[in-house]
């Protein structure tokens, strides 16, 4: 709640500077307020975590010296001429056909964002690593990753730094962070709100927000510890603010086009889906000459701007293994420029059959979201009614960007195409969440066919638009209300008022759940627990999370000093070292034998483990607890601190 | 350029992108219609 009412806080004072220093409309300076405070935060992390110093009180006084700051330069640069605030919610801007979706939105936002408050953190990746990394910077004080298993230790970390901040301003704990990405919505609905107000007009600027937004993969996204929302709301800041400065040529809207391309090259290594948006930039200052010179001096600024807020790891990679994008090897046509122990081949590269059953199946999928054969909506999926509504519009749209001859226009038009491309062609994981940014260019540009309409299609197309956000979030209820695990979750809250973590993670994670809720019973703040696989790791850490956990294997991985030892003196001294307490072994049912090793170690050294727990029988498969016992004659562990 | 003459075409098309829109919504919300009764369901 702290966490919330700090950054609401930074996002308003943010808002109110802007509008005071530039005298724009309200809704560029919430643009700009909530580019900021994401900004913020991914500084305040980075330089923090930089000197070793990430602490709840300091980040907290360093985010509210940031609060007065803002309130400071709001309070010497008033303008009396400005409009009130609320200008820009006059009837004519935001037609009453439009408030019932408004209402409906907020009111389903507010009950996705306490279930999920109300329920422990969730979701697959969630608990595998962005959570897990979040945990152990707030834990050590710093930023360092050494000996973390799998790769996601040197891939872009915005989303977890802004999770670790907003961790942090809530004294540490992970309730904060699990709802991490409910912080980049402000951002979504300002970036699509600018699009929408650039090529719609006023009328399609809120409805373009709204919309955005209420997509129930967005919904959906906004309550688990993903960087998906985060990086789609950063992809669609920067073309926002490439936008702004199409317009106005100012200073301040390609500095926000600098930072808002950095914040998402810092959330995601994709940068050739990002690469679209420096066209437009590119293309104004060609045609602005008075820009020119301009341009030339803020380049190297600017270019460090976007470095700082999302270059840290690419800069590390290459210093520490000649790589950006190291532990992956970057090839083009052939040549390869950045050599890598991993081709991006090796990931999980049959998703894209989870949705489509080939890739010509992705042209009609906006009108049947379908995940492994069922109708359903998901943390990968589900871009909702209006979006499929804008890409039916798309040809009328893209002819109406012809028409306009509006440099603007006919960017967004072209980055849809160059934006698919590249996922098309470079993207080694197809799934709809890694273009998150895309609704956010199509709706703009469906409001620009739109705003055409006179008479009774007007009425219609604004009916339309507003029963489709009406419908998406009605979709999205109906999904989770389909959903067993969420279901349940809910008839306790409203009987309860509360759920128990292990009572949730039982239910969703049955074998798993029951092994997690059996640790946390034991578990002592300090306490040391190594698991042999790198997946949904977090709870091994405990309900709240308070214990070490190490991912220990039997053999080398493809990252330098991943911990493993082959033999079973060396696993056993490897734990030994680590001051291991207790093991946990999961058998995934997907990979059968993946615990065999590690049980044949524990069955040739059976004075040093005690088995507390078995459960074998569930969907995740099989999963075991052991004490590691002292060696005989040392003195027993202790838990540290 | 002279608007009067392109405001009749505008206008057509405009009518047109709404009608595509109301199609596209239309279509989705058939396609996607089994997820309505898990409404029910949160009331129980």
């Amino acid at each position: 709640m702290i966490a919330a009412l700090l950054f609401g806080g930074l996002l308003l004072s943010g808002t109110v500077m802007f509008r005071n220093l530039l005298g724009r409309r309200t809704c560029e300076a919430a643009f700009l307020g909530s580019l900021l405070a994401c900004c913020e935060g991914v500084l305040i992390v980075l330089a923090f975590g930089a000197a070793g110093r990430l602490a709840p009180g300091l980040v907290a006084l360093a985010t509210f010296c940031l609060f007065i700051l803002h309130g400071l330069v709001a309070l010497f640069h008033q303008k009396e001429e400005l409009p009130m605030l609320g200008g820009g919610l006059q009837r004519w801007a935001f037609p009453p056909v439009f408030w019932p979706a408004a209402a409906i939105f907020f009111a389903v936002l507010a009950f996705r964002l306490f279930i999920a408050w109300k329920t422990p953190p969730d979701a697959w990746d969630g608990l595998s690593y962005h959570l897990p990394i979040v945990f152990r910077w707030i834990r050590q004080g710093d930023l360092s990753l050494g000996g973390w298993p799998t790769f996601h230790r040197t891939i872009a970390h915005n989303g977890e730094y802004l999770a670790a901040w907003l961790s942090l301003l809530d004294g540490g704990r992970m309730e904060a962070a699990k709802l991490s990405q409910a912080a980049a919505l402000p951002l979504m609905f300002t970036s699509a709100a600018v699009l929408g107000r650039r090529h719609g007009g006023a009328v399609w600027s809120l409805p373009c927000g709204l919309a955005a937004c209420a997509a129930p993969l967005a919904l959906i996204q906004a309550g688990i510890p993903y960087v998906d929302l985060f990086y789609g709301a950063s992809f669609l800041a920067a073309a926002a603010a490439a936008v702004l400065f199409d317009r106005t040529g100012l200073a301040v809207h390609l500095a926000a086009f600098a930072a808002a391309f950095g914040l998402a090259l810092g959330a995601k290594s994709t940068a050739y889906l990002q690469a679209p948006l420096l066209l437009l930039p590119f293309w104004t200052l060609c045609l602005r000459r008075d820009l020119r010179l301009k341009a030339a001096l803020w380049l190297i600024p600017l270019t460090l701007l976007s470095l700082a807020l999302g270059g840290s790891t690419y800069i590390e990679n290459w210093r520490a293994h000649g790589n950006p994008v190291y532990p992956f090897e970057f090839k083009v046509g052939g040549w390869t420029v950045f050599l890598g122990p991993m081709s991006p081949s090796e990931l999980l590269t049959e998703v894209e059959r989870w949705f489509v059953s080939s890739p010509a199946g992705w042209l009609w999928y906006p009108f049947r979201e379908s995940f492994r054969g069922r109708l359903v909506y998901g943390s990968e999926h589900g871009f909702g009614p209006v979006f499929a509504a804008c890409y039916a519009v798309l040809p009328a749209a893209a002819w109406a960007a012809l028409r306009s001859r509006n440099r603007s226009a006919l960017w967004l038009a072209a980055m849809i195409p160059m934006t698919l491309a590249a996922f098309f062609l470079f993207q080694p994981t197809r799934e709809p969440r890694y273009i998150m940014f895309l609704p956010g260019l199509v709706l703009p540009l469906a409001a620009l066919a739109l705003r055409r309409a006179q008479g009774w299609a007007r009425s219609a197309a604004r009916l339309g638009w507003s029963a489709g956000i009406i419908l998406s979030c009605v979709l999205f209820l109906g999904w989770f209300g389909g959903e067993k695990d969420y279901r349940d979750a809910w008839k306790l809250l409203r009987s309860r008022g509360r759920i128990e973590p292990a009572e949730f993670y039982k239910a969703r994670f049955d074998t798993l759940g029951q092994a997690w809720a059996f640790l946390d019973k034991r578990l002592e703040r300090g306490d040391t627990v190594a698991v042999n696989y790198a997946e949904l790791i977090l709870p091994w850490a405990g309900l709240p999370p308070r214990a070490e956990v190490h991912v220990v294997g039997h053999r080398a991985t493809l990252l330098p000093d991943a911990l493993y030892g082959e033999l079973p003196e060396e696993w056993m001294n490897l734990l030994d070292s680590l001051r291991v307490r207790y093991l946990g072994l999961w058998e995934p049912r997907w990979y059968p034998g993946l615990d065999e090793v590690e049980r044949d170690f524990i069955r040739r050294q059976p004075d040093r483990f005690r088995l507390l727990g078995l459960w074998e029988t569930g969907g995740m498969g099989k999963t075991a607890v052991y004490e590691v016992l002292p060696k005989p004659g040392s003195l027993p562990a202790l838990p540290r601190d | 350029m002279d608007g009067s003459r392109t405001r009749p075409g505008r206008r057509a098309a405009g009518a047109a992108a709404a009608v595509l829109f109301w199609v596209g919504l239309l279509a989705y919300a058939w396609l996607q219609r089994s997820l309505l009764p898990g409404i029910a369901e949160l009331f129980r």
